[in-house]
């Protein structure tokens, strides 16, 4: 049995959670671990399901609404903390700006904390704990800043290099100052602001009097100039020096305030930790909120894990497909059907639907394993320990098999074993092939399903597969409710655009078919309406009369 | 008058210094602009744009440039410079701006001290750098900018500009002042007034389109820039009609020189381009162009407030100071022009 992560594209899941999208780091992280609730998990997806219904209950009320938006403006925010928070839990330290970060986060998490005070409902579940103690750790200076600054008063060390160096800073550029116009006064040149004199080469005496002065060294030199800068006096030296060691102290008790701060946060990472999935929680909640008003989803109700195995969905959507659709203006028509276990064939019009609805079968039976709203007025499903939709898409030479022959690998591995609860979806089995082993082969297996629990469904042209005594049958209704005059009128119209024509009056609507019920023509209507030529399709049509009476 | 007051007195509040070539100068602009600030008490803020290449010394791996600010300045520079930072920094906000240093995060030193300034990448970033930055109070905000090959730049962010010029910018004092006043002549194209005129060449700018607009009405050509098909783009233009080519992406020396040489085409054309750095010409094929009677107008132009020059290139050549400065500051006038290495007064002519 295929693992379900393997179906995902397949199923359409993909665009499920593309559209998601939570706004948080955290929420994110949730997505990429989501995993759907199997068989026995049924009393803890009806948990989720709730949590998820609070949510969309909300979302209904505009004043949460409002205030549901200003949370998920806030999680978008949220800075990434999970690399720190790992860091610090191995006993490493942070940068400021880590620590920055940090103190964001708190921050976010006490905005989303007040708005959610206003939602009784939310708070056990979903509100942040209380952080006041790690905030005025990382706000020492009390001023309810977000910003972060190792401040002094980390520490009395700390403070009182820093205002040693402000004074010896302030003191040195004093006296540099002083002699520097001392300087100036002696050889009666001016210093531009880098602290240099430049004088002309031609003016010979004044360079020998500033060399001579023994004030100055020469910093550089043109065809046309030099340029002298004052040579330091020993005090000047030595308080540069001092400065350099003070600031060298400034820079290891730094080192000593941050792995300290590490420290003090250290204790707090459980409660961190708690809080970042809480928030993920509530992102990820949130989202399956807001995507199920988006498909205006409804709530599936889970079938209890010791019933027979059931799946039934009542004007139920495809959002990938219908968005598709409505990109080029066209609606999708909601589809119903019930399954039970074993086997249920869907036959009718080529181009009906019924590879669309099949999807929307595994989408919504895959939905509602993940917790999620699915797009239908209503459903009704059993947990499954496999969800598999075999579509015969066939890319030649990806696997060196003929389309028959991939088909066949492909059913090998998707087989349920007898007592296995699986939501087989086939479509179009063995259509590649001869029609006579094809439609054999095809009944063997329909056969061979209807003895295992799981619940098949499986489209077909071969009509004996429908008529098979266990089956249940359903079929498109197609043209079969057009008018014959409407659609010679349609047919007429039509020309190049017979595609779009025939989309506007096909019916994509499954119907359940009694055995008694005689068969279609659709097959012939499509292709009459296609334009393929009429001696053709007549010549087809008595064909099928002949074999009728036989 | 000092640098500082040319802003001051024009009550700008954003300022970008661009270099004419590396060495120019930039640096020592900057370092004495934010003198003059601190002694006036102004509150400052700083940043830097432009690519990599520019912004890291690629043999250092420092950003460039290093800064000496004063307690209080506020600085949008990349996180990884923070810790290289010898003013103790206080962290006030991120912008999610990444470069290769890390995220841009804006800060307020708290002490004096140095600092290396890698700001954001695009002048889309740094545009909003600034807004925040004035948000936070600054009363000054000086860009440290590029004015680099691939458009846009920082001068058309702020409300003025500074350039910086010198011995670096060309083999002899001829070469370096034709450049120069090449530049300066190109901050300070027309901008297009007429209001329809404007409209058009802005939507045509932004979807990427070259367009033609005459009395008759506009019509857009079948290209996205005039790179690499100049002379089909010259072959759209009408014979006698005076027409406006808006030109998005850069005006380079093929259009300039295809238009030259077809003077009966070239009087009736005014090219429109975004801004006077989408323009990539030597002044010796401007001048051809621009003989033959030519023109070009901007949608923004670049307020040029003074122009900084430094007498010695790096390697070798340099040149008598008193000279050379007012040499440059001749040709330029009235446009006040510093040698800051002697002074920071403007330069006598």
């Amino acid at each position: 049995m295929r693992p379900w992560s393997e179906q995902s594209a397949v199923l359409g899941l993909s665009y499920f959670f593309t559209s998601l999208n939570p706004a948080s780091p955290y929420g994110r992280a949730q997505l990429t671990r989501l995993v759907p609730y199997v068989p026995g998990e049924e009393a803890l997806l009806e948990e989720e399901l709730l949590a998820v219904g609070l949510f969309v209950t909300l979302l209904e009320s505009s004043a949460s609404d409002a205030r549901l938006a200003k949370v998920r403006h806030h999680l978008a925010q949220i800075p990434d903390w999970r690399e720190q928070f790992n860091r610090v839990a191995a006993g490493g330290t942070l940068s400021d700006a880590e620590l920055f970060t940090l103190k964001q986060n708190l921050f976010f998490f006490a905005d989303i904390k007040n708005l959610l005070a206003e939602e009784p409902t939310l708070v056990a579940d979903f509100a942040p704990p209380d952080f006041s103690a790690l905030m005025a750790l990382l706000d020492p200076e009390k001023t309810g800043s977000p910003s972060f600054y190792l401040s002094d008063a980390y520490s009395p060390r700390l403070a009182a290099i820093r205002r040693h160096i402000r004074d010896e800073r302030k003191e040195a550029t004093r006296l540099s100052l002083t002699l520097q116009e001392k300087a100036a006064r002696t050889v009666a040149l001016a210093f531009n602001f880098s602290g240099e004199v430049t004088v002309p080469r031609r003016e010979v005496k004044v360079i020998a009097g500033l060399e001579e002065s023994g004030l100055f060294a020469l910093s550089r030199e043109t065809y046309t100039d030099l340029s002298y800068t004052r040579k330091p006096t020993a005090q000047e030296v030595a308080k540069a020096a001092h400065i350099e060691t003070q600031k060298r102290l400034e820079h290891e008790e730094e080192e000593k305030v941050r792995r300290q701060l590490a420290e003090d946060i250290r204790p707090s990472l459980p409660l961190l930790g708690q809080a970042m999935a809480r928030l993920g929680r509530l992102d990820l909640t949130l989202s399956k909120a807001l995507l199920a008003r988006r498909w205006r989803g409804t709530r599936p109700s889970i079938v209890s894990g010791d019933r027979p195995l059931q799946f039934s969905m009542t004007a139920a959507r495809h959002p990938e497909v219908e968005a598709a659709l409505r990109a080029e203006g066209l609606e999708f028509t909601p589809i119903g059907v019930t399954l039970t276990r074993g086997v249920t064939v869907i036959t009718g019009a080529n181009m009906g639907g019924k590879t669309v609805a099949l999807g929307t079968v595994g989408l919504l039976a895959a939905l509602a394993a993940y917790g999620m709203y699915v797009p239908a007025e209503a459903c009704r499903t059993s947990l499954f320990q496999g969800i598999t939709l075999l579509t015969g898409e066939y890319r030649p030479g990806a696997s060196g098999l003929s389309r028959f022959g991939q088909e066949i690998v492909n059913l090998n591995q998707s087989l349920p074993a007898g007592q296995s609860r699986s939501l087989l979806l086939i479509d179009e089995f063995a259509a590649s092939t001869n029609p006579r082993e094809g439609s054999a082969l095809a009944q063997a297996l329909v056969e061979h399903l209807d003895q295992t629990e799981s619940i098949t469904m499986l489209t077909t042209h071969y009509e004996r597969l429908a008529r098979l005594g266990a089956v249940a049958h359903w079929q498109v209704v197609g043209l079969s409710q057009v008018p014959s005059a409407v659609l010679a009128q349609a047919l007429a119209a039509a020309g190049s655009d017979a595609i779009n024509h025939l989309s506007k009056l096909m019916d994509y609507r499954l119907f359940r078919v009694e055995p008694s019920e005689a068969h279609s023509r659709e097959a012939l209507r499509v292709a009459r309406f296609l334009g393929l030529p009429e001696s053709i399709v007549e010549r087809a049509l008595s064909l099928l009369q002949v074999k009728g009476e036989e | 008058m000092r640098l500082l007051d040319i802003i001051t007195q024009q009550a700008l509040r954003s300022v970008a210094v661009v270099g004419l070539a590396k060495n120019a100068g930039k640096t020592v602009a900057l370092n004495s602009l934010i003198r003059q600030a601190a002694e006036r008490g102004l509150a400052l803020g700083l940043s830097s744009v432009g690519y990599d290449g520019e912004k890291i010394d690629f043999v250092s791996r420092l950003a460039k440039p290093r800064i000496d600010v004063e307690a209080g300045t506020v600085i949008a520079t990349a996180a990884a410079t923070l810790e290289r930072a010898t003013a103790p920094l206080e962290i006030i906000a991120t912008t999610n701006f990444v470069t290769a240093l890390g995220e841009v995060m804006l800060v307020r030193a708290r002490e004096g001290g140095s600092v290396e300034v890698a700001g954001p990448d695009s002048y889309r970033e740094m545009g909003v750098c600034i807004a925040r930055m004035q948000e936070l109070g600054c009363e000054l905000i000086l860009v440290d900018g590029a004015l680099d090959r691939v458009g846009g730049a920082a001068p058309t962010l702020t409300e003025g500009a500074i350039l910086a010029t010198g011995a670096v910018a060309g083999s002899s004092l001829g070469r370096i002042l034709s450049r120069t006043l090449h530049m300066v002549h190109l901050f300070s194209l027309p901008e297009v007034v007429h209001r329809e005129l404007r409209v058009a060449a802005t939507g045509a700018i932004e979807a990427g389109r070259i367009l033609l607009f005459t009395a008759e009405g506009e019509r857009t050509l079948p290209f996205r820039t005039a790179l690499g098909h100049a002379a089909a783009v010259v072959d759209c233009l009408p014979l006698v009609e005076p027409c406006y080519l808006i030109v998005p992406g850069a005006i380079n020396e093929s259009l300039l020189s295809e238009l030259a040489n077809r003077p009966r085409l070239c009087r009736n054309v005014v090219l429109i381009c975004q801004d006077p750095t989408h323009i990539f010409s030597w002044p010796e094929v401007w001048q051809k162009y621009t003989g033959c009677g030519g023109r070009v107008e901007v949608l923004k132009h670049i307020r040029l407030l003074a122009v900084t020059v430094n007498p010695t290139a790096p390697r070798g050549r340099s040149y008598p100071p008193a000279e050379f400065a007012r040499e440059i500051a001749l040709s330029l006038l009235p446009l006040p022009v510093f040698d800051l290495f002697i002074s920071d007064r403007a330069v006598g002519v």
